[in-house]
């Protein structure tokens, strides 16, 4: 995974919050104005609103960043493989000709980042996509060639 | 009719282009009105109708005429290598479905089918939850080419095999009142009974003046016999359900025959509405044996499999429902013909030659010591208001986390062979899982904080098919180095084979 994905996982998540802290910020105000008789209520309403958005920028920042040290991804010709999860682990075995298609996807952010995500879809039902974000967009393409050849056998 | 699409190569084997069969605008049509059957029962019978009636009648005009065009303009060609079939009357449609790519040939017969020898097809390709094409109706002459097609371009494309099918199962009426003995299938006879009676009408009526008359003698009558007679009542109604879900499988699965063919089998069942379903034997990606209570008190064990073709499974009467179930290998199977069975449909699987190998060490603690805490925390939560009683109760919760923790950790089992994995568990309703390492997909361990505390993980492997079996590969509670072998092991076999369809 490209180191820059952590800085475009920050930037994301540091939207959500702001969107969600400005969202939240026009009720909890009202509210807080509002109910004039106990002054210190609304005081303690709005320092609980700013702990709870403090803390969720804390994670949004520190998210990342734990999730990028956990994430370990490998191929060989045998097929690709994910290792992922900061609490609950993951550790995917794909095999190469099981493989039906790979997507190299690119959102706004990633792509001024220039990075993508690789997607591998199988016939399964559970894991039926199995999606491998934060790739250089070069090293995306690169893996999704090494992917496609020798997929050829695979006549269904 | 002219097509005015460009031909294809005519293949040597290409048909010219076929209309439906002479008489399936009657099937189509009565399809279409089979949801107003019932306000024009009402209109005709009940004493002057409401005016929503009328309308829905009104409405049905509309319907039917649709119906019918769709029947005039639906047009299909057998080409060399695929179906086309073009349908549509206002948006024209046009689809190719290569033979290759079908998965099974469902055929659905009722009573007025039979009568006229046709059938309705149903092609099942790999994708999602709808039959790719529906045809309503083709004569059974004209579907006995489409299978021809489809069989010769499957597979080895030498001559078809013209092995004469062998039975592998045939269901007497004596085991079909078994399977109902076992089934819950009562409960489904009993909602439809009710629902018709409802749409049917009067009932309504009838129920509303009834009821307090009815409720009134009812509290009466329990006031003096009191639990005794509700008692007889439950009994009643159980016994009932019983016999509706015996009636429902002799309707259903009558004559029921599993029969192998060269490499498909193929299924027919159905007293009234005759179900016939081909399954490639290739196209199997998972068999799945579930034996309740009731089915270990009889000796049996029901076997469905899933396919990647989603739909063609036993079905609830209806010709183009999507089904809810796995499609049967044997709906009901005394235990000890399994292992044949198994070994007539899929050579290597051999039951009897598992290496059985247990959970971790350290599983059945854990979920004892869950247990434990869940009915702490339990009870702790509701001290507050029931007290002794949550107090009281504590014992039994341990009880029950004993013996739930015992029998799971003893009926939870997997063996890996040379052709893939088994895995069964369940000490209630016991399940088994077969899959071949040819049709698994990915494999994957999955580790919760929990797992991680004591070393363990969970193993589980993807399979094709729509997900329909409520049993899969999910073998939880395994020393994390034992997982890792076994996921390697599948892994290499699983790429070392080329999955097909």
């Amino acid at each position: 995974m490209d180191p820059k994905s952590v800085t475009v996982a920050r930037l994301a998540g540091a939207l959500w919050v702001a969107i969600l802290a400005v969202a939240s910020l026009i009720p909890v105000a009202i509210i807080a104005l509002t109910s004039t008789g106990v002054a210190w209520l609304s005081g303690v309403l709005l320092l609980a609103w700013g702990i709870a958005i403090l803390v969720l920028g804390l994670l949004t920042f520190l998210w990342p960043a734990w999730r990028y040290r956990f994430l370990r991804w490998w191929m060989d010709d045998r097929g690709v493989y994910i290792r992922r999860g900061v609490l609950w682990r993951e550790d995917i075995a794909i095999p190469k000709s099981r493989i039906q298609h790979t997507d190299v996807s690119q959102g706004p952010l990633e792509r001024s980042f220039n990075l993508a995500s690789l997607i591998v879809h199988t016939a399964g039902t559970v894991n039926a996509s199995v999606t491998l974000a934060g790739l250089s967009h070069p090293l995306a393409m690169h893996l999704r060639d090494l992917l496609l050849e020798g997929g050829q056998d695979d006549g269904v | 009719m002219e097509s005015d699409l460009p031909t294809e190569v005519a293949g040597e084997q290409s048909e010219p282009e076929q209309s439906l069969h002479p008489l399936s605008w009657l099937f189509m049509t009565g399809a279409a009105s089979k949801g107003l059957v019932g306000p024009w029962l009402l209109l005709l019978f009940a004493s002057g109708g409401s005016y929503i009636e009328v309308f829905s009648v009104l409405f049905a005009v509309p319907a039917l005429i649709g119906a019918f065009l769709k029947h005039a303009v639906f047009r299909y060609r057998l080409g060399a290598e695929e179906i086309v079939i073009r349908d549509g009357v206002l948006t024209r449609n046009e689809r190719h479905i290569p033979y290759t790519r079908i998965q099974n040939i469902d055929l659905v017969q009722n009573p007025i089918h039979r009568l006229f020898g046709v059938a309705l097809v149903r092609l099942e390709t790999a994708s999602g939850q709808r039959p790719e094409a529906v045809i309503r109706v083709l004569s059974l002459e004209a579907i006995e080419r489409l299978r021809q097609r489809v069989q010769a371009q499957r597979g080895s494309r030498d001559k078809i095999r013209e092995d004469e099918a062998r039975v592998l199962l045939h269901l007497p009426d004596t085991e079909l009142v078994r399977l109902g003995l076992i089934s819950n299938r009562g409960m489904l006879v009993l909602a439809a009974i009710s629902g018709l009676l409802w749409q049917v009408g009067g009932w309504e009526q009838q129920m509303e003046e009834l009821s307090p008359e009815l409720l009134r003698q009812f509290g009466e009558t329990t006031a003096d016999f009191g639990f005794g007679l509700g008692l007889l009542a439950v009994l009643i109604l159980l016994i009932l359900l019983r016999l509706f879900s015996v009636a429902w499988y002799l309707f259903t699965l009558h004559d029921f025959q599993l029969r192998i063919k060269a490499d498909d089998l193929r299924t027919v069942y159905g007293l009234l509405n005759r179900v016939s379903a081909t399954i490639p034997i290739r196209r199997i990606q998972l068999i799945s044996c579930h034996a309740t209570l009731l089915h270990r008190l009889f000796h049996r064990v029901s076997v469905q499999l899933e396919t990647a073709g989603s739909i063609g499974g036993p079905g609830e009467g209806g010709e183009f429902d999507t089904r809810k179930e796995a499609p049967w290998l044997a709906p009901v199977l005394p235990e000890d013909r399994l292992p044949g069975l198994l070994r007539e449909v899929l050579p290597e699987v051999d039951l009897r030659n598992l290496d059985w190998q247990p959970l971790a060490a350290g599983a059945r603690k854990r979920l004892i010591r869950r247990g434990m805490i869940l009915s702490l925390l339990g009870g702790a939560a509701f001290f507050p208001t029931f007290q002794g009683w949550a107090l009281g109760l504590l014992p039994v919760f341990f009880a029950w986390t004993l013996l739930h923790a015992t029998l799971f950790v003893r009926n939870t089992q997997y063996a890996l062979a040379d052709w893939g994995v088994a895995f069964r568990s369940g000490w209630w309703v016991r399940r088994l899982s077969l899959l071949g390492y040819a049709k698994s997909q990915s494999a994957w361990l999955a580790e919760s904080p929990f797992d991680r505390r004591h070393g363990m993980a969970s193993l589980r492997v993807d399979t094709a098919g729509a997900g329909k079996l409520n049993h899969r590969i999910d073998i939880p509670f395994l020393e994390a180095g034992v997982a890792r072998a076994i996921r390697e092991r599948i892994h290499a076999e699983a790429s070392r084979r080329s999955f097909r369809w």
